[in-house]
């Protein structure tokens, strides 16, 4: 085994033992970068300098003996988190050179707890997209099939995971980006409770349903990531005052009792087969460990997407206006009046998708529009929240499936916005009521793609999501495969 | 290959497939110059002549510059197919659409809107656009379905309220960095076309 | 036909706290372009908004000092459009839930009371600075300064109550003066800390409905406030005598040239898609801290003018002037403190402190002349030391030189002559000097009195104490 192969708690175990320094786990991380990344295109911009220097930094402090768990570990991050001095462009050519001049909130805590940036990772641009195929550096590979997407928007990140070409990665979930590309990807994933993890550096997409989150090679992994990066921070207002416990407490292979909740809504036409067949087969397994199944009904989920693809586009539309040309990224150039400046940067600067969101946005929020449309979704989403708390006094977690298909081809419904959103209609429903959610492998289909089951949870209640998870994965197998590349 | 007559192609086929040859005759057709066929005979005589091997190494860097040429090409192309495959999607094709067909929003209103959010499209973008947002239109229509008497919107995902900061103050970036990413600054200030109140 | 103005003001004043509204940057005025910045506030990808409790503050104690209700739940909205100056590309406002709303403000016009209705009151924060050309250069750019971006403001909207310039010129007055006693804004209109926009309709007197409303920029004192709304007036006047319609638009007054210019044309239509920002969460307010608030408010200029004319026994008119600011009324009862004598010391602050001033243009805060020493100088009118004709003197010296009254009374030797026997001795001799006016008096010529009056005082360098030479000359001419 390589050692960029191990998870982040196995090379843990081996730094602290000095079996390895973290230059070693670093180098041999970027080898398999350099072995791989060609094919897998997972990455917009690496760091290997900056990475070598940070392993040598966390070399030291493991030599003081002043380590924590993720020091001297190579992580990838998303390019839509803000890293002070590396250049950070959320996948877009409008911030092709943007270098943020402040670290986001979450580095800060990952650079305290000493680990190694090893790169930012390829996303669909401004997070809008569900295939990576929506960034201006062109699209991700699924290392399982270079054919096929890694999913959407954190696709670098998942498939940075899944091809080891880094222990961890960091990525934003806003409807299903971290789940749905975890899934994918065939690893780990975690969405956490809206206010769990600072938003303060994450480049804002729709602001009242983004939330940055791990993913990883095993539960254990993101229960890691995710003590690192949780926390009150004075500069989010939306940052919740609720104190993160230890999640590692969580890591228990014990969940008799537990009350796992069934949507009926998600069984339904469209779902894959083998994707429904691996889902009734994980729902048995966590039956045999000593789980109580009971089945539930979300009654509103049929109007999640519409819901969510109004209200995410009418945050975006405002939260991308300040990409005018003026104070940073990409500018046309000629002798243009103000307002042919604006739409000279602006149309070339997005691409199709974000252009389509803008407009959509726009148009819900614009005089005339706002009552039937942004005003109207928002009280089905309050319609939406409340399903999820009925459920949750009949059980502990919900369990459905991630996507309702596996990876789908490269370009497959690239002109077909409405198909592609469609595969967001799992996830979609608990980034509306602000839940958190997890997603982990659960099979693979004859093709050997892998299949992701969700399970989701009432607001803070991450250690139930984890609880379970971590049940199911220490009886299974999936998350030990490899894809060949 | 001209006045020359055909006989004489085998000898001379790989000279005339030379990028610079065809490169100066197009250039000399497009000036209509009448130097042209004694041009020809004069190329084909003159590379009849062993001395011509003398000039061979003007021949090879001409045969590297289309090979690089043609590998742009290639990079050019493979761009292209990528970006094709998910940038800027430019398919004209109708997606399926849900729901009933009527125009729920018109070019003009597309139009406006794009005013609004300061973007330009040509009349096929607006198209496709004024298409794409129909059907995704349509499907929000279902919201329409939904009993919402009573109900309080959700504009916040968390129940927080009165968060607040102190009133002291911090210090502030230099000017020099809060510039750093400007696309055009001029003596501390971000510059911007002339401005008519 | 007689037409009625029909006036709304919209006012919009920077708050004085030491930092921005939604990060820590300081609010300083003058510095260098973009030095007082930061991710927050010039809208870098990835920034967030944190709200500063003092703005909430002052936004509390204005609305109780207007006797505006207090919204107990109230939300941030987002104004969306693209300017230069504004980089987030929109203003993060109140829109349908305002902090306060449904006050009033009472205004003195021609002595009699009106109300002006005050429609809501909410916080926001200010935009950047744009120049067009820098150091006198015509060139083809703009230029954007960041510094005040953040800055906190609150505007204020009054109801359509005004129904002219001067009562317009009223309100603006009365509201800033609220504001500054409040401390809550500087009410420095040239420096842009308290800028006012009007709407300005008429209407058919006697008419209930509104007429086509113009919107008023542009105004940097309350003077071109005035003067813009007198214009803007006769123009609509003279439009609707002649039946043509009032054209909804936004006017910008040209101070130079005194005439309001129509921005149609560079102006499009403004949609604003205002919408609840997800940034920042709702404001509820307890009772409890608006009750904090309503006890920690300074004494307004009302409830100070009535106090002044009850405690204190001066009239109306005094008491208006002594507290048209907070300093000045201060600087009053410093000196009522000293010299309790309420109308003589306002008699003096009216006539001479202010006329000083006025001439040099300076505020009361600048006065070169404590209270203290005023109080002073009077007292030593009162002891007879100096005639009350020297004090102007003295008091005029005391301000240019910033000395106290007894030093330049003792310098000039302007103590007032008062010795009785020393009197009778001058004014003995200016009778016998003016032999000749003295039998005119006598034959009649009572006017005649003054001028012995003024010889003496010319005998003492002025410095004869009037009384004793009033008392002393008729006792000697008076048979």
């Amino acid at each position: 085994m390589e050692l960029c192969q191990l998870t982040a708690y196995q090379l843990h175990e081996m730094l602290m033992r000095k079996e390895v320094t973290s230059r070693e786990v670093t180098g041999s991380v970027l080898k398999r970068i350099a072995q791989v990344e060609d094919r897998v295109h997972a990455y917009i911009t690496r760091t290997p300098d900056l990475a070598m220097e940070q392993a040598a930094l966390a070399d030291s402090r493991l030599q003081k003996g002043n380590a924590g768990p993720l020091t001297g570990i190579p992580l990838a991050i998303k390019d839509l988190i803000c890293t002070r001095g590396v250049r950070t462009t959320c996948g877009s050519h409008i911030l092709e050179n943007f270098i943020p001049t402040y670290d986001a909130t979450v580095i800060e805590k990952l650079k305290d707890a000493g680990a190694v940036l090893v790169g930012k990772a390829n996303m669909d641009e401004f997070a809008m997209g569900s295939s990576t195929e929506n960034s201006f550096f062109g699209p991700t590979r699924n290392p399982w099939d270079l054919e096929r997407i890694p999913g959407g928007s954190s696709g670098g990140s998942a498939a940075a995971v899944a091809a080891d070409e880094c222990i961890a990665s960091l990525g934003s979930d806003t409807g299903g980006s971290i789940r749905q590309p975890a899934s994918c990807c065939g690893v780990v994933g975690i969405k956490p409770t809206y206010g769990r993890v600072s938003r303060y550096g994450l480049v804002a997409f729709a602001s009242s349903l983004d939330q940055i989150g791990p993913l990883s090679k095993d539960v254990r992994d993101a229960a890691l990531l995710l003590q690192a990066i949780c926390g009150r921070d004075n500069r989010d207002s939306t940052s919740a005052d609720v104190p993160g416990p230890d999640f590692t407490k969580a890591l228990i292979d014990n969940i008799r009792g537990m009350v796992l909740g069934i949507p009926r809504e998600c069984f339904r036409e469209g779902l894959d087969p083998e994707v429904e067949a691996a889902i009734r087969e994980a729902i048995r397994t966590l039956e045999k460990l000593g789980a109580k199944t009971v089945e539930v009904s979300l009654p509103h989920s049929e109007y999640a997407l519409a819901v969510y693809y109004i209200i995410a586009p009418a945050e975006a539309s405002s939260n991308l206006a300040r990409y005018d040309g003026v104070k940073y990224g990409f500018r046309a150039k000629g002798n243009f009046d103000l307002m042919e400046m604006y739409k000279e940067t602006r149309s070339p600067g997005f691409g199709a998708e974000v252009k389509r969101r803008i407009m959509l946005g726009t148009y819900a929020l614009s005089a005339g529009y706002y009552e039937a449309y942004y005003r109207k979704a928002a009280q089905v989403r309050t319609l939406v929240r409340q399903d999820f708390e009925k459920t949750f006094n009949q059980c502990d977690v919900l369990l459905t499936p991630t996507s309702p298909t596996p990876a789908f081809k490269l370009g497959e419904k690239v002109d077909d916005p409405l198909q592609m959103y469609l595969s967001d209609i799992f996830t979609i429903p608990c980034n509306l009521a602000g839940l958190p959610g997890l997603s982990l492998p659960c099979g693979f289909n004859k093709q050997g793609l892998p299949i992701g089951l969700q399970i989701l949870a009432d607001h803070f209640q991450e250690e139930k999501l984890l609880r379970a998870a971590y049940a199911y994965e220490q009886n299974s197998e999936y998350h030990l495969r490899k894809p060949a590349l | 290959m001209g006045d020359i007559g055909i006989p004489f192609l085998p000898l001379s086929a790989p000279i005339f497939v030379d990028y610079e040859y065809n490169e100066a005759i197009s250039c000399m057709s497009r000036l209509k110059c009448g130097f042209l066929p004694f041009f020809r005979k004069c190329w084909f005589l003159f590379n009849l002549f062993p001395a011509a091997k003398r000039f061979s190494g003007w021949r090879v860097k001409a045969q590297r510059l289309k090979e690089a040429r043609s590998g742009r090409e290639k990079e050019a192309a493979e761009l292209e197919k990528r970006k094709r495959l998910c940038y800027d999607a430019k398919k004209i094709e109708d997606p399926p659409v849900n729901g009933e067909s009527g125009m729920k929003i018109t070019n003009e209103e597309v139009e406006h809107v794009a005013t609004l959010a300061r973007l330009k499209f040509n009349a096929k973008e607006e198209e496709l656009f004024t298409t794409q947002l129909n059907s995704i239109l349509d499907y929000m229509e279902q919201l329409e379905k939904v009993d919402t008497t009573n109900v309080e919107p959700t504009f916040h995902a968390v129940a927080r309220k009165n968060v607040f900061r102190e009133d002291s103050v911090a210090p502030s970036i230099s000017q020099d960095l809060s510039l750093s990413n400007a696309p055009d600054r001029d003596r501390g200030f971000f510059r911007v076309p002339k401005i008519i109140e | 036909m007689e037409y009625e103005p029909v006036i709304g003001l919209e006012v919009h004043a920077q708050l004085l706290t030491q930092s921005k509204i939604f990060c820590n940057c300081s609010t300083r005025f003058g510095e260098e372009p973009n030095t007082l910045t930061c991710p927050v506030c010039t809208g870098s990808p990835g920034s967030l908004p944190v709200l500063n409790k003092k703005v909430v503050e002052y936004t509390l104690r204005a609305a109780l000092a207007t006797h505006c209700r207090i919204a107990p739940y109230s939300l941030f909205a987002r104004k969306n459009y693209f300017y230069p100056d504004l980089p987030k590309g929109y203003q993060i406002s109140q829109y349908e839930l305002p902090l306060t709303e449904h006050g009033y403000i009472d205004i003195q016009i021609d002595s009699q009371k009106k109300r002006i209705g005050l429609i809501r009151i909410h916080m926001e924060e200010d935009a950047g600075k744009l120049l067009h050309d820098l150091s006198s250069e015509r060139g083809s750019h703009s230029y954007v300064d960041f510094n005040r971006t953040g800055v906190p403001l609150i505007e204020i909207v009054s109801a359509p109550d005004i129904r002219s310039p001067e009562e317009a010129s009223a309100y603006l007055r009365k509201l800033r003066a609220i504001l500054m006693f409040l401390d809550i804004c500087d009410g420095n209109m040239e420096e842009g800390s308290f800028r006012c926009d009007a709407n300005i309709s008429l209407r058919p007197k006697g008419a209930q409905t509104f007429g086509v409303k113009t919107e008023l920029k542009n105004m940097n004192s309350f003077r071109n406030v005035q003067r813009a709304l007198d214009f803007e007036i006769r123009r609509q006047t003279a439009l609707l005598d002649q039946g043509e319609k009032i054209f909804q638009e936004t006017r910008l007054w040209d101070a130079a040239k005194g005439v309001t210019a129509s921005m149609r044309g560079k102006e499009e239509a403004h949609d604003y898609r205002y919408f609840p920002d997800p940034d920042l969460v709702p404001l509820v307010i307890d009772s409890q801290w608006i009750e904090k608030i309503r006890a920690s408010l300074p004494e307004l200029p009302e409830s100070k003018k009535e106090r002044f004319m009850r405690e204190y026994g001066i009239p109306e008119y005094d008491a208006e002037v002594l507290t048209t600011s907070k300093p000045l009324a201060n600087y009053y009862e410093v000196c009522l403190h000293h010299y309790p004598k309420p109308k003589i010391v306002s008699n003096w602050i009216m006539s001479e402190l202010l006329r000083e001033l006025k001439k040099d243009e300076r505020e009361i805060e600048e006065c070169p002349v404590p209270a203290l020493h005023l109080s002073e100088l009077l007292k030593l009118i009162e002891e007879g030391t100096i005639s009350g004709k020297i004090a102007k003197n003295v008091f005029e010296e005391m301000y240019r030189s910033g000395k106290q009254a007894e030093e330049i009374v003792r310098a000039h030797g302007w103590v007032q002559v008062s010795d009785a026997a020393e009197l009778e001795k001058i004014v003995e001799q200016v009778l016998n000097t003016n032999a000749k006016e003295v039998e005119a008096y006598h034959k009649g010529k009572e006017k005649l009195f003054g001028f012995f009056v003024g010889q003496v005082m010319k005998a003492t360098q002025g410095k004869a104490n009037p009384q004793m030479v009033n008392e002393i000359l008729k006792k000697k001419l008076g048979n």
